[in-house]
């Protein structure tokens, strides 16, 4: 057994999520099936950061809510602690769920505007039956205001007197409440001001460090994921194309898409923008989900793109130590036999 | 100009030497919202010009003004609640805000375009994209009979690079993804071969490598006909890659103007450099904690008094809670409102 500090706490084994499309009159028929995650693989150790980077449309939030279910899993397993949760029932889910909590993007969509900010924070403890008798439900969400640096004497107020920030404040001490390992962080600063976002994020390096917490950390910011995270797998239309420990993949990126995602991001350094000018090979938009390309589905937009790239779709493969490409320009197989 | 990127045209394929004066000039602008006994200074006495053929950036958090900034120029402040109380705007010798409501609808569209954020509610989804793109035309009779029209609505889905024009012309918005949509709102505002684009967070809602495409196609396409841009956004990456000039805006004022270089190089408002310190960078190394702004914006219907940004400020002085600072001159181009001499490297 490794040291338990690094032990795996969340297991992911070629997780698929696949959506009926429904169509004819009364919308009965299945017309076809839409694969927003469609075979994904990765493990997240516990007290560290993994970044699930891509674009609208990859399957990056549906992985998210695939492992705390709250989407039906077509294939695939999700461990977490040990434990496979994939065929859970629904009751023995909601005691698992008390594991891993969400913090969402919307800080003004996710919060009840009818409810104060004690129960907000407060109604987790219930739930789980958390209270400690000791300490009293009131002193126990008060404690969790100070911890996420709100003001204990706001806990009688309504979501609408908090601004932005404050209010993704309160989801933080939400979530916290439960007492959880992991937290899936869905782009959780992305709707936040510059200056907003930099507490935020501070804010969420703060209670990992105290509370040993590990974050699943869902964003479209290459800069905030490079800021946070530890490892980083980047998804296109459902499928993991590269993952990475954080240096490895933002110093050398291997896969084509990647690349063309990290030169599109428009630096805040003018004369770094000077030297780099503008690469302009990555052309077009992401496809539909629903009729996605054959073989790499990235081929498409891929400037290194050659016949096999439409026929076989590429496995993910070894590289470097952490480091896996599913890219035909990667795999030695493929390299070896086209000389 | 010091901060052109990149620039891919040769001298020849550009405009006519810019004349001096500038194409629109706007001073002591000063726009209000009132609303249940409350009045909201949300713009207050911004004071800047846009060049013949430059890209200026306004730059600033939600609540800076930066839009309302722009729609006042367009007079599109809808009234009540708001209102344009006091300031002057001259666009190309004319006084914008003593124009007759039908004059200023001739400068809307016809001299100055406007693209914004969400380009699907602000195209018609019920009518086809050409119908759409030749309501400009129509409209300033920049072109007369069916087929100059028609003739012209393809040519301007090819400037914006739209495949199949013939074809487009035909679709419905709804056809379009969220980066033709935008390419289509462009062409939209080329229409009429505008003097001054204002471009309202043009790519905001679009994905990172949609964005980078679009941002390059405005770019190519001011240049070649030098026209003059008007960039509102929040994301400093964009500015850098893009502005000529920036204005930064803090509550309703201009805190800070200089060229990109100045700007990014030598900030010097405590304002911009708290805002750069709060992002992580790509280009630098990983791991160093952000230094963000504290607190939050303030409440514009009950400003602080002074300089609107000294409770957030960590070089504030008394001096600050009492006067609010003008814009000075501290260099060719580079202005700053602050009482304080502030040296940003750490």
């Amino acid at each position: 057994m490794q040291n338990p500090e690094h032990s795996v706490l969340l297991d992911v084994q070629g997780l698929k999520v696949h959506f009926k499309l429904q169509g004819g009159l009364l919308g009965q028929r299945q017309i076809g099936t839409v694969k927003a995650v469609d075979g994904v693989s990765f493990q997240l150790r516990r007290g560290e950061t993994l970044g699930l980077v891509g674009e609208s449309g990859c399957g990056k939030s549906t992985t998210g809510l695939a492992i705390l279910r709250m989407v039906e899993i077509s294939d695939g397993r999700i461990i977490l602690d040990g434990q496979d949760i994939t065929t859970l029932s629904r009751r023995d889910v909601r005691r698992v769920r008390r594991k891993m909590q969400m913090v969402y993007q919307d800080p003004f969509g996710s919060l009840n505007p009818r409810m104060r900010v004690l129960d907000l924070v407060g109604e987790p403890l219930k739930i789980h039956g958390l209270i400690d008798k000791n300490i009293g439900y009131r002193a126990q969400v008060l404690e969790l205001l100070h911890l996420v640096g709100l003001n204990p004497n706001m806990a009688d107020r309504y979501p609408h007197e908090f601004s932005g920030g404050q209010r993704q404040r309160i989801g933080i001490a939400r979530a916290l409440a439960a007492q959880p390992d992991l937290i899936i962080c869905d782009e959780p600063v992305s709707a936040l001001d510059v200056s907003i976002q930099a507490q935020i994020i501070n804010l969420l390096e703060d209670l990992q460090q105290r509370l040993g917490l590990t974050y699943l950390f869902i964003a479209h910011d290459l800069a905030v994921v490079r800021h946070i995270c530890d490892s980083i797998m980047v998804m296109y239309l459902g499928q993991a194309v590269e993952i990475a420990p954080r240096d490895q993949l933002y110093d050398h990126p291997q896969h084509p898409y990647t690349q063309a995602l990290l030169s599109a991001i428009p630096l805040p350094d003018p004369r770094a923008e000077m030297e780099r000018g503008f690469d302009a090979s990555l052309q077009g938009e992401v496809p539909s989900p629903v009729n996605p390309p054959s073989g790499c589905a990235f081929h498409p937009r891929c400037k290194h793109a050659w016949s096999l790239c439409s026929e076989r779709k590429p496995a993910l493969t070894k590289t470097a130590d952490g480091h896996f490409v599913a890219c035909h320009l990667h795999d030695p197989a493929v390299l070896d036999k086209a000389g | 100009m010091t901060a052109q990127i990149g620039a891919s045209l040769s001298a020849d394929d550009r405009a006519e030497p810019a004349p001096t004066t500038p194409l629109l000039q706007v001073r002591g602008l000063k726009t209000v919202f009132r609303q249940g006994g409350n009045t909201v200074s949300a713009v207050d006495g911004v004071s800047f010009d846009v060049r013949h053929g430059e890209t200026l950036a306004i730059v600033g958090e939600s609540g800076s003004g930066k839009s309302v900034t722009a729609m006042s120029i367009l007079r599109l402040i809808p009234s009540p609640p708001g209102e344009i109380v006091d300031g002057k705007i001259e666009f190309d010798g004319r006084d914008l805000l003593s124009l007759s409501e039908e004059e200023i609808r001739r400068v809307r569209g016809n001299d100055i375009a406007m693209i914004f954020q969400e380009p699907m509610s602000s195209l018609n989804p019920v009518l086809t994209i050409g119908r759409q793109l030749a309501e400009p035309i129509q409209v300033h009779r920049r072109a007369a009979g069916r087929k100059n029209i028609l003739q012209r609505c393809i040519e301007l889905l090819r400037q914006v690079r739209i495949p199949e024009p013939v074809t487009r012309l035909h679709a419905y918005p709804h056809q379009f993804s969220g980066g033709m949509r935008q390419r289509a709102m462009i062409a939209m505002a080329l229409a009429c071969e505008p003097k001054l684009i204002i471009a309202d967070e043009p790519t905001t809602a679009l994905d990172v490598t949609v964005q980078a495409q679009i941002l390059e196609l405005l770019k190519d396409l001011t240049r070649r006909h030098g026209t003059s841009m008007i960039l509102i956004t929040h994301d400093l990456g964009v500015v850098a890659r893009y502005a000529d000039r920036i204005n930064v805006m803090y509550a309703g004022r201009i805190v800070e103007r200089g060229t990109a270089l100045q700007i990014f190089d030598n900030p010097r408002h405590p304002y911009t450099i708290g805002l750069m310190d709060s992002m992580p960078k790509l280009n630098q190394p990983p791991g160093a904690r952000l230094r963000p702004i504290d607190g939050q914006p303030p409440d514009l219907a009950n400003p602080p008094t002074g300089c609107r940004f000294h409770p957030r400020c960590r070089f504030a002085v008394e001096r600050c809670q009492q006067e609010a600072p003008p814009l000075e001159q501290l260099a060719d181009e580079h202005w700053k409102a602050c009482w304080v001499d502030v040296d940003a490297k750490p």
